[in-house]
């Protein structure tokens, strides 16, 4: 009986190791560094909390977490709940392959080519920037901006290139939960004349949870991670205004050479990420009983 | 049978190893870089070198700076340290000197010096503690572009002063045309304007300014910025936010100067690549002049941007690389790397064939131009990124003048206390 | 009320298509015309499509990064899938202790922001010489494809009826007979939705590419198509969006053709018991 039990253990051996080694070990050794003044090219010493406590006085740091948590927000309130809203209007209709084929087809789209199609749409209208030109076609010249330059518009079409790159996978997910939902008391409902929105609220969307909580989950912890749209949309700039922590970790680490500071933010981010997500399972639990 | 074809596998094996082994003779050099535009240019000068010396380079292109930077910085200290790789001049160079990790090459310096085939100059951004760490691969002036016909249909010439320059803006603005061009695409680009204004009042300010001497908000510095800042608000420059060099293959800039809607253009004479094209060259549809100093007291200076070759002090073939560098900096060397890529020869004796730098370097010469380092290159890294940032943000809202000014100084003062 | 929505509905479709269009539009101009007259409803004269993707394709380095990402997606989507179905069904069916615990143990690799790895990974792969290598780099994708596979996998092997194990257990299967034979026949809708997912993640990775490889033979597609924008390069726009239509074919190709398997395992596979 024992040296069965010890042969199951093997089936989780090569998943255990591959994500220790590449991807635990890394998380360990970021720790390690966060604790030192490392620049990559010297012996690092060891500096105590001094990282951390740097980061509270840094405006930029600051800054920067106000940033990512627009980008948690937003990214919680368009990609999922334009993803939903899109999943319940063609659900079950005419017309529900076709729309998801259109709305999932920016996935297929890696983010850093949505950054540079979207960098290129928001140019000034004097260089041909589509979104200005159409502003300016229809009468709304007034509005027209240097969207990537101006803070926090920068941040908005950035967010708005990212919703549209994955508004789509959110959609099919829904798609999913709501063709899982059985018909009949759907069927009842409306017998017992309940309107289209009660019918929604009441009945579907609470059998639709299970793959809500899904959704938000990623939706959740992709949010934190973001970084191929801004670094290649603005970098983080100008001036260092549309950083966002993950931004912020790479640019302090890539660009100043302050990798102990950069750990530091890389695991200020984590921190932060697990406690939302850990916050959010707990609620989704506790209602679920 | 079976014994001789055994036997036959076994001398073939023999023979091409032993081929390999003879046909080591030629050593091929890694250069690690961050231009994978360069890789034809350093593969060919490569193969010549390889005719001449017997030693060849290949180059090993990585697609992005930062981790480029990044593996440069990890690799010099280990046993995977490449034979030559390009970086920056300057306060980058320093840093790598400083960790002890680069090879001094100042012997082959001054070999060439003494033979009067390199200017002294050349070297000072290389030279710490009296050692030189690197062969230039790329020397080049900042330097106005200005579209001939513009200025044809408006009766001008290449400005003498700086009154006649900016009456010049005035006439092309009033008949339509952007005067001058600029961008923040990159980041970057907002020093080239900075440098150049700083000079133009003297370049002793402008050295004393990077090496800490005069702070930022001194009133010298804020009058220049003031100038700076008239020229943008009487509309000179085009929207700063157009790419110059984009990050995304866009370099709309160069376009608009092209068809004419921009008549100058201030930057680093590797722009030419960006505005040749079949149908737009040099000396009949564009040129290029010194922009005249805005103090007409100051001395003729312009700012000179050099990018170096070193050598790793962990590099696996340590004597050829040096042999190499030798041979580039020679007089045959950088003819050969001349013609493959338009850039002011190191090397006096090389015949220079591109009419835009035949001129530069006939006019610094007769001129005896002061040569500046780029800003880039010539301040340290903890106040550079800060600064760019901030004459971005000036760029985009000249308004913000004073609190830019008092955001670089901040800086700038906590990096130079630090240094104490 | 639904005519409303099915109006929502069309204006989010018609921006939602516009960049893709204007994306299409300007890859088929040429160079000159691309930044003369980049407004969409300005159409290519000529159209120059062909010329713009060989640009692409060849002097940007896409060959060689195309062949590269497939085989890393290819490899690396297969393996993590074959380890995480593996310690799905351990956590799933055997006698393990703790299963909670080392399923987030697992599953822990997807929470943490990419840059947590990007230095340890860059200093480690150096030292053990793994650096610039096909092998470091498949390694490396399949390590990060396995969290999200077992989350799947871990839930659709619940859905699998325990008496279809306990009935081969009687009639005297091994556990590894059970896996082979019943759970994974069982999973394909399932596998075939990890591997469009996994295929498409690690196809378009570009920050991993880019520090883990330099060379481009080992070189991943988007470290190359970010080449081609860098400030060294001079092609122009219109070749750039050629190549990002380029280097985003197959991740379009593998939707259509698994389009089917991908909702029907979606179902199955987040849905409770």
């Amino acid at each position: 009986m024992k040296k069965v039990s010890f042969l199951d253990y093997v089936y989780l051996l090569p998943a255990l190791v591959f994500v220790g080694v590449f991807l635990l070990y890394p998380v360990v050794r970021t720790v390690y560094i966060s604790f030192t003044n490392w620049d990559g090219l010297t012996t690092p010493s060891f500096v105590g909390i001094s990282n951390y406590s740097r980061l509270l006085r840094d405006p930029i740091f600051i800054h920067s977490l106000l940033n990512t948590g627009i980008w948690v927000l937003a990214t919680l309130l368009l990609p999922v709940g334009i993803g939903l809203l899109v999943a319940s209007i063609s659900s079950k209709k005419p017309g529900e392959v076709f729309f998801k084929w259109i709305f999932y087809l920016p996935y297929a789209f890696s983010l850093t080519t949505t950054g540079v199609l979207w960098s290129f749409l928001l140019n000034p209208a004097q260089i041909g920037g589509t979104f200005n030109a159409i502003l300016e076609a229809i009468g709304l010249g007034a509005y027209t901006k240097r969207w990537l330059y101006e803070p926090p518009w920068n941040t908005y079409a950035m967010i708005a290139a990212y919703t549209w790159q994955t508004m789509g996978t959110n959609m099919i997910l829904f798609l999913v939960g709501l063709q899982n939902i059985p018909q009949e008391p759907i069927e009842a409902s409306q017998i017992d004349g309940a309107t289209g929105w009660q019918t929604y609220r009441y009945i579907i969307w609470p059998l639709l949870q299970p793959i809500a909580t899904v959704v938000v989950l990623m939706a959740l912890i992709n949010s934190f991670k973001v970084f191929d749209v801004i670094w290649v949309m603005t970098q983080g700039g100008p001036f260092r205004s549309s950083e966002t922590l993950a931004v912020t970790m790479y640019r302090e680490s890539f660009t100043m050479f302050q990798m102990g500071y950069g750990a530091a933010i890389a695991i200020v981010l984590t921190a932060f990420e697990l406690l939302l997500a850990w916050i959010y399972l707990r609620r989704t639990f506790q209602q679920e009983l | 049978m079976k014994k001789m074809s055994i036997l036959l596998v076994v001398l073939s094996f023999l023979v091409s190893f032993c081929s390999f082994a003879f046909a080591q003779e030629a050593v091929v050099l890694e250069l690690w870089n961050d231009k994978p535009t360069f890789s034809d240019w350093f593969t060919k000068l490569g193969e010549e070198a390889s005719k001449s010396i017997g030693v060849s380079v290949k180059p090993v292109p990585f697609a992005d700076t930062t981790t480029y930077n990044a593996a440069i910085r990890s690799a010099l200290a280990s046993k995977e340290a490449p034979d030559l790789f390009t970086w920056w001049s300057g306060c980058w160079l320093e840093e790598l000197v400083d960790s002890g990790l680069l090879e001094d090459v100042t012997a082959i310096w001054d070999k060439y010096i003494q033979s009067g085939e390199v200017n002294p100059d050349l070297a000072a951004p290389y030279t710490f503690n009296g050692k030189i760490y690197g062969i230039p691969d790329a020397n080049d002036y900042y330097v106005v572009f200005y579209n001939k016909k513009v200025f044809a249909e408006n009766n001008l010439t290449p400005p003498t002063t700086w009154e006649e320059f900016i009456s010049q803006c005035e006439t092309l603005k009033n008949k339509g045309v952007i005067p001058l061009g600029c961008s923040i695409q990159d980041r970057w680009p907002s020093i080239i304007w900075f440098q150049q204004l700083v000079i133009g009042k003297d370049p002793d300010l402008y050295r004393d300014l990077t090496t800490g001497k005069v702070a930022f908000t001194d009133p010298r510095i804020k009058e220049i910025m003031q100038v700076w800042k008239d020229l943008i608000d009487k509309g000179y420059f085009n929207d700063p936010t157009i790419p110059g060099v984009g990050t995304t293959g866009q370099s709309q800039l160069a376009e608009l100067f092209r068809q004419g809607k921009i008549a100058m253009i201030l930057w680093g004479d590797w722009y030419d690549n960006f505005i040749r094209t079949e149908d737009f060259q040099p000396g009949e549809d564009y040129f290029v002049f010194f922009l005249p100093p805005l103090n007409p007291e100051a001395p003729n200076a312009v700012i000179f941007e050099t990018a170096p070759t070193c050598i790793a002090k962990n590099a696996p073939n340590k004597e050829a690389s040096i042999k190499f560098l030798d041979w580039w900096l020679s007089a045959e060397g950088q003819q050969i790397w001349h013609q493959l890529y338009p850039t002011i020869p190191s090397n006096l004796k090389t015949t220079v064939t591109n009419p835009i730098l035949e001129y530069e370097i006939k006019t610094v010469s007769e001129g005896n131009y002061q040569l500046l380092t780029r800003f880039w290159e010539a301040i340290p890294n903890a106040i550079l990124q800060p600064a760019v940032d901030e004459l971005d943000r000036f760029m985009l809202d000249p308004s913000t003048l004073d609190q830019v000014l008092s955001n670089i100084e901040k800086v700038a003062q906590e990096y130079w206390a630090s240094q104490k | 009320m639904k005519k409303l929505a099915l109006l929502v509905l069309i204006v989010l479709a018609c921006i939602w298509i516009l960049p893709i269009f204007t994306m299409f539009i300007t890859a088929s101009k040429s160079s000159e015309q691309a930044t003369s007259q980049p407004l969409p409803w300005q159409l290519p004269k000529p159209f120059s499509l062909g010329e713009n993707a060989s640009i692409a394709w060849n002097s940007g380095g896409l060959k060689n990064g195309f062949i590269n990402s497939f085989f890393y997606g290819v490899v690396g989507s297969l393996f993590a899938i074959f380890f995480a179905s593996l310690a799905a069904y351990a956590l799933v069916n055997l006698n393990i202790k703790m299963k909670f615990f080392w399923f987030i143990v697992i599953y822990s690799g997807t929470i943490f922001p990419f840059q947590m790895f990007l230095i340890p990974l860059f200093e480690m792969y150096q030292k053990i010489n793994l650096y610039d290598t096909i092998g470091g780099l498949a390694l490396f994708y399949i390590a990060v494809a396995i969290p999200f596979c077992l989350f799947v996998l871990h839930n659709y092997f619940t859905t699998i009826p325990r008496e279809i194990a306990e009935a081969a257990k009687i009639d005297g299967a091994s556990s590894f007979h059970i896996y082979a034979r019943f759970y994974i026949p069982l999973s394909y809708p399932a596998i075939a939705v990890l591997f469009l997912f996994q295929f498409t993640w690690i196809w378009n990775d570009l920050l991993f590419g880019l520090v883990l490889s330099k060379s481009e033979q080992v070189r991943p597609i988007m470290p190359s198509l970010a080449g081609l924008m860098g400030i060294y390069s001079t092609i122009n726009i219109a070749s750039v969006l050629a190549g990002g239509i380029i280097a985003s074919v197959p991740t379009l190709l593998l939707f259509v053709l698994l389009n089917r398997n991908f909702i029907y395992g979606l179902t199955l596979s987040t849905s409770r018991k």
